[in-house]
């Protein structure tokens, strides 16, 4: 039998990486730990080495999946059960969920989120600075509100601006939602 | 409901915790959700877009992997041209082995490497283009005789890390020197966190992740 070698990780991980933390930073932001994304990350990619998958047909997917299951563990801890008034959350069972489509679907979306990022050229200076600062960055609105000169109510109202501005933009680029 | 209530309502759902935004929204009428609900997904979109992988020196996974380069460890145009001689391969066909790898490398980056305009290659990368050329990662490296990082240079010299770097060196196929250098950028991007550089804690640390890859059982 011909022995399949191992994967190439550190290639598959630089490819992939941006997806990853993006799926671990999403997930663990309901508990407020985006911050710990790097964990998830870091947890996935050591379970994968220690027991790599066979016949995967397509890793961006699989990385993302097992980056997801890992943020999903972090919070299913005692801990965090607590912290979230005992709410809990299941694990991605493969046999149970449409895993695949779900991950095309996240992929999809942040394949949009590049062009968001793309729009942002149409705001001037100042909506782009709460854009990126605020909205996207999730600095506190009175931090972004000094640095501006304006009160928070202001930074608020540009910010709900912005929004419809780059909805308009999306739209007109053809992301439908 | 007037158009200034609703961006109210934006605009506290945008300011609370994620979690609670939706009864923020919930709170409008019926016919206004939906425009209110489409607002808040572009506010995601660019909430996750802006939450990606750091820069490579700041992360630690790309570190432990390799994908960090080390001036004190850089690609040697020599040994590269050596290999590929005895492998009997043009740049185009490395490139080629390496793509079909999953690195992305084209034939002008192989040219590059060989001719000596570009050096500083990962030892990650490197170690792919000794198996590619079936040569040994030491003949493609020409070591520095510049010392580790600064404030490392007393950790990356203790025997618990060269023993560490050993037991790496044999878990991920490479040289001891490479090893060494992914070891040393996996303690720089945690010093970069902001994490001070208490030698115990950081050993520990990077003695954890051997421990648990050498321990070789996952639950996916």
């Amino acid at each position: 039998m011909t022995e399949v070698p191992p994967p190439d990780w550190a290639a598959l991980y630089q490819k992939h990486r941006d997806a990853m933390y993006r799926v671990a930073a999403s997930t663990l932001r309901v508990a407020g730990r985006q911050d710990e994304a790097p964990d998830a990350v870091m947890a996935a990619i050591e379970s994968l080495m220690k027991s790599p998958p066979n016949n995967v047909q397509n890793w961006e997917a699989m990385l993302v999946h097992v980056t997801k299951n890992r943020a999903k563990d972090m919070l299913g801890s005692a801990a965090a059960r607590r912290e979230l008034g005992g709410i809990t959350y299941e694990r991605d069972d493969p046999a149970s969920e449409d895993v695949a489509s779900e991950v095309a679907e996240r992929l999809d979306r942040q394949a949009d989120g590049a062009k968001l990022w793309d729009s942002l050229s149409i705001l001037d200076a100042r909506h782009r600075k709460v854009a990126w600062e605020y909205l996207a960055k999730g600095r506190p609105r009175s931090e972004v509100a000094a640095e501006l000169e304006v009160t928070p109510a202001r930074v608020s109202q540009i910010a709900t601006k912005c929004l419809k501005l780059l909805r308009d933009e999306l739209e007109r680029r053809g992301v439908k939602r | 409901m007037t158009e200034h209530d609703k961006d109210a309502a934006i605009a506290k759902a945008l300011d609370v915790a994620v979690g609670d935004r939706q009864a923020e929204i919930d709170a409008l009428p019926p016919a206004e959700r939906d425009d209110a609900n489409s607002l808040l997904e572009v506010a995601d979109l660019l909430w996750t877009h802006a939450h990606g992988a750091p820069p490579l020196q700041q992360d630690s996974v790309a570190a432990m992997l390799g994908l960090v380069p080390d001036a004190s460890r850089a690609l040697d145009p020599e040994g590269l041209r050596s290999a590929l001689s005895s492998a009997g391969l043009k740049v185009s066909e490395l490139a080629e082995l390496l793509s079909a790898r999953g690195w992305q490398i084209t034939t002008r980056d192989a040219f590059n490497w060989r001719a000596g305009h570009v050096t500083d290659v990962a030892p990650a990368l490197i170690q792919a283009i000794a198996e590619a050329t079936r040569s040994r990662p030491e003949r493609l490296t020409a070591r520095s005789k510049g010392a580790a990082r600064g404030d490392l240079a007393d950790i990356v010299a203790l025997p618990r890390f060269q023993g560490l770097a050993e037991r790496w060196a044999a878990l991920m196929h490479t040289s001891l020197g490479l090893a060494s250098s992914a070891l040393e950028s996996r303690l720089a991007a945690t010093v970069y966190r902001g994490d001070t550089p208490d030698a115990e804690q950081l050993l520990s640390t990077l003695e954890t992740v051997v421990d648990h890859l050498e321990a070789g059982s996952s639950h996916d």
